[in-house]
């Protein structure tokens, strides 16, 4: 503290030329605040003016006078002020320690805080929004997921056509279900009859099956039959000619998807069958039948009941009647 | 909403993922770690044979070059960016556990991390990536040279032009900043490592000595320098004489050395050169009162300052404490990382 730096130091004796720097130089340069003529001092005794010095640290002369005479307000910020002071002290030598321990309690002007003025866009919010809506996202399709596995699980397979009976298409008409049928037996040339047939729908399928299967004549073993018969009293119409010999009556307690193949692997039946309704199919054995929801299905083959309960597997049975 | 709750319970960090070495700011604690950007993986055979990591960090630089074949000692990080994902994922991963508390109750901290002004989009990302594999919840990036201006004290968020200079171990980054952003920013692919290069190669050349890159370190440390000064400095060194293939010791001198760093220093020199070119009028006026400010290690090479001030006319000013300065930049932005929004990068 009573260290006292005098205008006639040489350069050799300045800390950091000729000797240690030493505690007490500090406290010296603090306590008198003498950075700037201390380092005039050294300058003048290195013989340099302060256009020299100038020319050497790259600043300007009126800032070399302004650290000088310590006016600090003509300075930049504190950073580059502190700068400065290293820079002029390392190039006259000096140890530039204590005058950056005399600068700390010198009033420079301090750096500007950190911050952006209001108005900045501020990407840390848009990011923040991004995610919540993602997580929004993801919340709602877990809820539509669970809504559907619940549906799924308590809502009655007959719920719809229960509730929406009253809707002309909740059900399948017999009038939409029999072109299905006729269509089908076109193709195979088999004949096939359902109870809830129209007498005015059958009645005009003979008319146009009729062109596409052989001729009919009343010969006992014509090929094919196609025709298709009122369902009323439960037999083949065409069955006349003898042409058919294998007669397959189903009755449907509940819904039920059959197929019927012939034994040259055409399919000559093949649709969904409403509950409570019946059908017959004829046609040339042997027969490949392939019957869903089984449980509910009764088969009678040529006027013998079919049990079919030991071929089926998953409750579809599968079976070839000769 | 939840954020007083969340700054409550988390420790988020700020992370300076150097080439050389990283540095993590932890909020309201400081700079908590500073350790070599190294790892050492151990490759172990036999019936149990497995990848494990051996070390990370100051004890895994220490095994480099002396390590055995079962230990491999990798440097993930090259050029300022990830030359190696898993690794890099691995070291951050052991790095966040050290200085980061994983209670229960403790969310996943936000991580600020650091990432080259001249870095790809793919570069980014990959950073990214990595801290959120490493385990951060959230993660923002900011440019270095905009870190280091902040750690340096220089007043980024005023109307004036302030330029930085941040020479680390893979890049040298210079940027002109004002009004908290960006004005201009330009990278060179030069740092601490190529300078250790040019060492290793120039020893290679005149001596026909090889070298390692510790010895290479030191030497730039010890008597390295980027400007001619009056006082010749030596220093005794050991290596491998390639002819007899026998070690040996030898003497090296500062000019010599000066000598081998002047053509990366060129590059540098350019790097600056470049960037005051391209600066607005306006601040380069700012930029001609004020001068620049240099960071990072490689500010730490002899006389580096007085090299650019020749050559640039310009006053330059080592930042103090360079080699923190982009952590702590880092670290004050974490502080106030939800009101400074325009600092950080985008991907």
């Amino acid at each position: 503290m009573n260290g006292e730096v005098t205008p006639a130091q040489p350069i050799s004796d300045i800390p950091g030329q000729g000797g240690d720097p030493s505690s007490s130089d500090a406290e010296s340069a603090q306590a008198k605040g003498i950075v700037g003529p201390q380092l005039r001092m050294a300058r003048e005794a290195a013989g340099w003016s302060v256009a020299e010095m100038s020319r050497m640290l790259k600043i300007t002369p009126h800032q070399v006078e302004a650290i000088e005479s310590e006016n600090w307000a003509d300075l930049p910020c504190e950073t580059i002020t502190r700068g400065f002071v290293r820079n002029y002290a390392r190039q006259l030598g000096l140890d530039a320690l204590p005058l950056m321990s005399a600068l700390a309690s010198a009033s420079l002007p301090q750096n500007a805080a950190l911050e952006i003025a209001a108005g900045t866009p501020v990407k840390l919010g848009l990011r923040a929004r991004i995610e919540r809506c993602d997580w929004i996202k993801v919340v709602l399709g877990l809820v539509v997921l669970a809504l559907a596995i619940a549906a799924y699980i308590f809502v009655p397979a007959d719920f719809f056509r229960t509730s929406f009976s009253f809707l002309p298409s909740a059900e399948p008409s017999s009038s939409q279900v029999e072109p299905e049928a006729s269509d089908v037996g076109e193709a195979a040339g088999a004949a096939v009859s359902g109870q809830e047939v129209a007498p005015a729908e059958s009645s005009t399928e003979p008319a146009i099956e009729a062109p596409a299967a052989p001729v009919q004549p009343p010969q006992a073993d014509a090929p094919v039959p196609a025709a298709v018969a009122p369902a009323g009293p439960l037999e083949a119409a065409g069955r006349a000619d003898g042409a058919v010999v294998g007669q397959l009556k189903f009755r449907f307690a509940q819904s039920s998807w059959v197929e019927i193949r012939n034994g040259k692997g055409e399919v000559i039946f093949s649709q969904l069958n409403a509950a409570g309704s019946q059908r017959v199919v004829e046609g040339q054995p042997p027969f490949a039948l392939t019957i869903g929801n089984a449980g509910y299905v009764s088969l009678n083959y040529n006027g013998k009941d079919v049990d079919f309960s030991q071929r089926s597997k998953d409750n579809v049975a599968r079976l070839t009647l000769e | 909403m939840f954020s007083f709750l969340r700054s409550y319970f988390s420790n988020d960090l700020a992370i300076d993922l150097g080439t050389a070495n990283t540095l993590i700011y932890v909020r309201g604690k400081g700079i908590v770690l500073d350790e070599p950007s190294v790892v050492a993986i151990r490759m172990d055979g036999g019936p149990n044979a497995k990848k494990s990591i051996q070390a990370v960090g100051q004890s895994a630089k220490e095994m480099l070059g002396k390590a055995p074949g079962a230990i491999t000692v990798i440097r993930p990080m090259k050029d300022g960016v990830i030359a190696d994902f898993t690794v890099t994922e691995q070291m951050l991963k052991q790095f966040i556990r050290k200085v980061h508390d994983s209670r229960m109750l403790s969310p996943s901290p936000r991580i600020i991390i650091c990432v080259p002004s001249g870095s790809t989009q793919v570069e980014r990302r990959a950073i990214r990536e990595s801290a959120l594999g490493a385990g951060a919840s959230q993660v923002f990036l900011i440019e270095e040279p905009m870190a280091a201006a902040i750690g340096a004290g220089l007043p980024v968020s005023e109307p004036t032009g302030s330029m930085v200079v941040d020479i680390g171990g893979g890049t040298t980054e210079v940027g002109v900043i004002s009004l908290g952003g960006m004005v201009y920013s330009g990278s060179v692919r030069v740092g601490g490592d190529k300078l250790d290069e040019a060492i290793i190669n120039y020893i290679s050349r005149n001596y026909g000595m090889l070298i390692g890159e510790n010895t290479a370190e030191s030497i730039k440390k010890g008597i390295g320098s980027a400007f001619p000064g009056a006082e010749v400095r030596e220093m005794e060194v050991s290596g491998i004489n390639k002819a007899e293939g026998i070690p040996r010791k030898f003497t090296i001198s500062s000019n010599e050395i000066l000598e081998a760093l002047t053509e990366p220093l060129n590059n540098v020199v350019s790097a600056v050169k470049s960037a005051l070119e391209k600066t607005p009028p306006e601040l380069g006026a700012d930029i001609a009162d004020k001068g620049m400010v240099l960071t990072g290690g490689g500010a730490l090479l002899r006389d580096l300052d007085r090299l650019l001030m020749e050559e640039t006319g310009l006053p330059v000013i080592v930042a103090e404490e360079p080699l923190t300065c982009v952590a702590r930049g880092c670290g004050m932005a974490l502080e106030r990382m939800d009101k400074l929004g325009s600092i950080f990068a985008s991907d």
